[in-house]
């Protein structure tokens, strides 16, 4: 019997850690939000890695400048759709920069984009092809919705 | 039953004590790859800014050329460096603003025509750790002389003109071709071919092209000395040229 009380004081000790353990889970989840996604999610080295792949290629530069200045924009998404796995969700953004801010020109988003799983990077241009206009890219990467 | 009470707290405790200990290995982890990515792209991002802003002063320069060349205000090519520098002080203002890092150092463009040389080498900093960055661009363009003449027979004349390129990545070699001409007084630079080209060889670390332009009848009425500029852009926009000159003879 006094060895079934001490098993059993044993297991109230672990259920008594992990309900200590919800409870801070929950405290570290309001005051570091990325913390609650670190098991499933964290694609912020894979869109910089892709934003550096496309950089070294010029691609980023022909692209987000393209014919007239304006964003090649099949070009550039079909470029970005490259480096993904099939399925993996995605917003791609090319904002406008000067000293008012920053103006986005071109948005896209897939349809299983999944925002609060999501992780971004980001680069900032000067110009392309004589042009000289700062802007900036924003890959966005998340499991499928 | 003090003993179990000592035990049982112990228990907790240690079992306690280790999911606090997991849990709090998660985020130092994570902000720490974080700041990683966002110095790597930092750093991307300063590489990209000082490759566009030596490709659109590289530009420049060539629109100074233009208008020298046909008779306007031309301009010292430290112009063009100035707008080299001035296109680095705004991205430089706009990648410290966004990223929040201080980037020191100064960097260099030169266009001698024929040559364009960026340099740049620099130290980003952030949080007290700084990281050294040093990029250069380079292009450099050349007629091979003895390869370069008008071939064909009359009236399918044709100006052939080999020239070699260094510091480009081919298939992305954009190539004008330009004939100095006048018309109704005016000279003028008139674009008389335009197109991609790939290398006919490799030389060295240089790429060896070859064009060839018709000759209009008109040029040939003119007589004298056909002048013409080859200008070549890479895949970013920066770009080179050179002129030349050859003999239309009797036709």
């Amino acid at each position: 019997m006094g060895l079934r009380r001490g098993q059993l004081r044993v297991i109230e000790a672990a259920v008594a850690g992990v309900l200590a353990v919800l409870v801070l889970a929950t405290a570290s989840r309001l005051a570091y939000p990325r913390t609650a996604y670190v098991g499933y999610s964290d694609y912020a080295s894979e869109t910089a890695a892709i934003l550096k792949a496309l950089a070294d290629r010029n691609v980023l530069c022909r692209t987000v400048y393209g014919p007239g200045g304006s964003v090649a924009s099949d070009a550039l998404r079909a470029a970005v759709e490259g480096f993904l796995p099939p399925g993996r969700g995605y917003r791609l953004s090319v904002s406008r920069l000067d000293a008012g801010g920053a103006v986005e020109i071109f948005v896209f988003e897939s349809g299983n984009f999944a925002l609060e799983k999501a992780s971004s990077s980001y680069v900032i241009l000067s110009g392309c092809n004589g042009v000289f206009e700062p802007r900036m890219v924003v890959l966005s990467v998340s499991g499928g919705g | 039953m003090k003993r179990r009470g000592q035990s049982y707290v112990a228990a907790m405790l240690a079992v306690f004590a280790a999911f606090v200990a997991l849990l709090a290995t998660l985020p130092s982890v994570v902000p720490l790859a974080t700041v990683a990515d966002k110095v790597d792209t930092a750093l991307l991002s300063v590489n990209e800014t000082l490759k566009g802003c030596c490709a659109y002063a590289s530009s420049e320069a060539w629109k100074m050329f233009y208008s020298e060349k046909i008779g306007g205000e031309g301009e010292a090519t430290a112009s063009a460096t100035d707008r080299f520098l001035d296109c680095w002080s705004t991205s430089r203002d706009l990648v410290q603003g966004y990223y929040g890092l201080r980037v020191d150092g100064e960097p260099s463009f030169e266009h001698g025509g024929s040559t364009l040389t960026c340099k740049a080498e620099l130290s980003v900093s952030k949080h007290g750790t700084a990281s050294k960055l040093k990029w250069a661009k380079s292009l450099e363009m050349s007629i091979v002389n003895g390869e370069t003449a008008i071939k064909g027979d009359f009236p399918h004349k044709y100006l052939e003109i080999n020239f070699t390129l260094k510091g480009v990545k081919p298939p992305y070699v954009l190539v004008e071709v330009y004939f100095l001409d006048v018309q109704g007084g005016e000279v003028y630079l008139r674009n008389v071919w335009k197109g991609y080209l790939l290398p006919v060889s490799a030389e060295g670390d240089a790429f060896k092209y070859s064009v060839r332009v018709l000759i209009e009848l008109k040029y040939f009425a003119m007589g004298g000395a056909l002048q013409y500029v080859v200008k070549a852009s890479d895949d970013t926009g920066a770009c080179v040229w050179v002129e030349g000159g050859v003999d239309l003879g009797g036709g």
